[in-house]
């Protein structure tokens, strides 16, 4: 298959869009994370590295025929 | 020790020198100089007393022992050890009881008849690139201690710079064998993805770890990564393939080889240092063709969503109940990548497989390629910021720029120092999957012509 999960030229992500502590607040609990409010501004910091440092990952395009199984053989 | 490994292993094995002389020595180096650099956070001196004592009686009994009898060797300390509590680099896993068997590499080495004297400073469970260790302090670059000995393998790096050991193992996940390399200006070799049994070390990220040697000549890294060669079926990662080793291939010199530089990507945001040492390597092997991969840089940001979210999922129970506990310098970065969606992850490694079939598609001309291992020499300790071309990045995540898009296929690097004057600086030779035998070849060269030498540091000797 060659079909494009993400196309060329378009993002996946609306990058401004995103409230790095908004997100970090509302989704630490969904891992069982309870955070003080000054742990959670520093995470919301660290994840905003996150943004960072995917956007060349998140901005290419993908195939779904490229294998996404975590475990890497070369 | 100032010696090579194979020259001592040769002087023991001629009874010129005992196994308990060369142990005692290295002990008393460790002694004098471990402070000034604090690579080993562990010395077990009495178990190094006792094997070498083994040693030396076997030799007097006749008995024929492996090739590296006798040679002092330590492990970074996320390898289990017979006798030592495996902290990796934490407080947090000082509540572990002490191994009770080796791991692999480490057997591997002691049955080469090598004696491992104990366990090297890192940076907690291997995440970061610079060792500036909270816990157990930083380790210190012998070049000048007040510098990084590179990450996270960095006490590993240290301690074979400053001629503490010949030997020493570490582990890469997206750098920390050759980034540590780079910047210490030694040899450092990390082998291809599921060719070295990881097991008894403790994992950082398991589709992108590997273990791997470090020395300062191509001989010794050659004959310590035989001895690691073997199958194991603990590490249900690790390939079912022929152990290929590579020290009978180190004279074959250049034939045939196809080597180009890699530019794009690994053309950019470094210092001019990084870019004059690949001149200096390409320049002695007669390179001037430039190749590029275009997906390098977004391999190496998924690279880096894997890890962190990979990372993140490993440490989960502990960052739930004592994240005080951790590196203050990666947990807020192990907090962020447990929140990273799953779609991001998975577009990731969907990019990996893209990526690998670039690489592989690139191999069919070329047999090696040559880029800078890291941006810069080492970094000044407590540095948080790297500055090029006019770009401020976060130095903790952005040394290994060059080195985590080639990790993240599970390519074989071999990292040599390659710094004409000044703090040394390394460049990467990487190869196809399952080469090492030819990036050893071009070692060999390199340190043969006076490109690729390394040295114990200054006022280590």
């Amino acid at each position: 298959m060659t079909h494009r999960l993400t196309e060329q030229g378009r993002k996946m992500i609306d990058y401004e869009k995103i409230d790095p502590l908004a997100y970090v607040t509302a989704a630490a609990p969904l891992i069982g994370l309870n955070l003080s409010e000054d742990r959670l501004k520093e995470v919301a910091e660290a994840f905003a590295l996150v943004i960072r440092m995917a956007k060349p990952a998140l901005d290419a395009p993908v195939t779904l025929d490229a294998e996404p199984a975590p475990v890497f053989r070369a | 020790m100032t010696e090579t490994a194979l020259a001592l292993a040769a002087a023991i094995r001629r009874r010129q020198i005992s196994a308990v002389d060369v142990t005692e020595a290295a002990l008393s180096r460790i002694a004098a100089h471990n402070p000034k650099v604090n690579a080993f956070t562990t010395v077990t001196a009495e178990a190094a007393r006792r094997d070498a004592v083994a040693v030396d009686t076997a030799l007097a009994s006749g008995q024929t022992l492996g090739p590296l009898a006798g040679v002092p060797f330590a492990a970074k300390n996320l390898f289990d050890i017979t006798g030592v509590v495996t902290i990796a680099g934490s407080v947090i896993e000082q509540r572990r009881a002490p191994a009770t068997q080796d791991a692999f590499g480490v057997a591997r080495l002691r049955a080469a008849g090598a004696i491992c004297l104990g366990a090297l400073n890192m940076d907690e469970y291997a995440y970061g690139f610079t060792t500036e260790n909270s816990h157990y302090g930083p380790a210190r670059n012998p070049h000048d201690v007040t510098r990084t000995a590179g990450g996270s393998s960095g006490g590993s790096g240290a301690a074979v710079a400053a001629g503490l050991v010949p030997i020493t193992l570490g582990t890469d996940t997206n750098g920390s064998i050759r980034v540590p390399a780079s910047v210490d200006g030694i040899f450092g070799l990390k082998p291809t993805y599921g060719r070295l049994s990881r097991a008894g070390a403790v994992l950082f990220i398991p589709s992108l770890d590997h273990i791997g040697p470090f020395a300062r000549t191509v001989a010794d890294l050659a004959a310590a990564y035989d001895a690691l060669l073997g199958h194991d079926p603990a590490d249900p990662a690790q390939a079912d393939r022929p152990l290929e080793p590579v020290s009978g291939a180190l004279d074959r010199g250049l034939d045939g080889l196809r080597i180009a530089r890699l530019g794009g990507h690994f053309a950019k945001l470094g210092l001019p240092e990084a870019y004059r040492a690949v001149d200096t390597v390409a320049d002695a092997l007669d390179v001037s063709a430039e190749v590029d991969l275009p997906g390098a840089a977004s391999a190496r940001s998924a690279a880096y969503l894997i890890t962190a979210a990979e990372g993140a999922q490993l440490r989960l129970p502990d960052l739930r109940t004592q994240p005080e506990r951790f590196e203050p310098h990666s947990v807020d970065r192990l907090l962020a990548g447990g929140l990273i969606p799953a779609q991001w992850v998975l577009h990731a490694q969907r990019l990996r497989a893209m990526f690998r079939a670039e690489v592989a598609a690139l191999f069919a001309h070329w047999d090696i390629l040559i880029a800078p291992a890291t941006p810069s020499c080492a970094t000044v300790l407590g540095q948080d910021v790297l500055e090029v071309d006019g770009v401020s990045l976060p130095l903790r995540p952005s040394f290994g720029m060059y080195t985590q898009p080639i990790s993240c296929v599970g390519l074989p690097v071999l990292a040599v120092p390659a710094a004409k004057q000044g703090l040394p600086i390394g460049v990467q030779l990487i190869g196809a999957p399952w080469t090492e035998a030819k990036l050893f070849r071009a070692a060999a060269v390199l340190e043969a012509q006076g490109v690729c030498i390394s040295r114990v540091a200054a006022g280590f000797g």
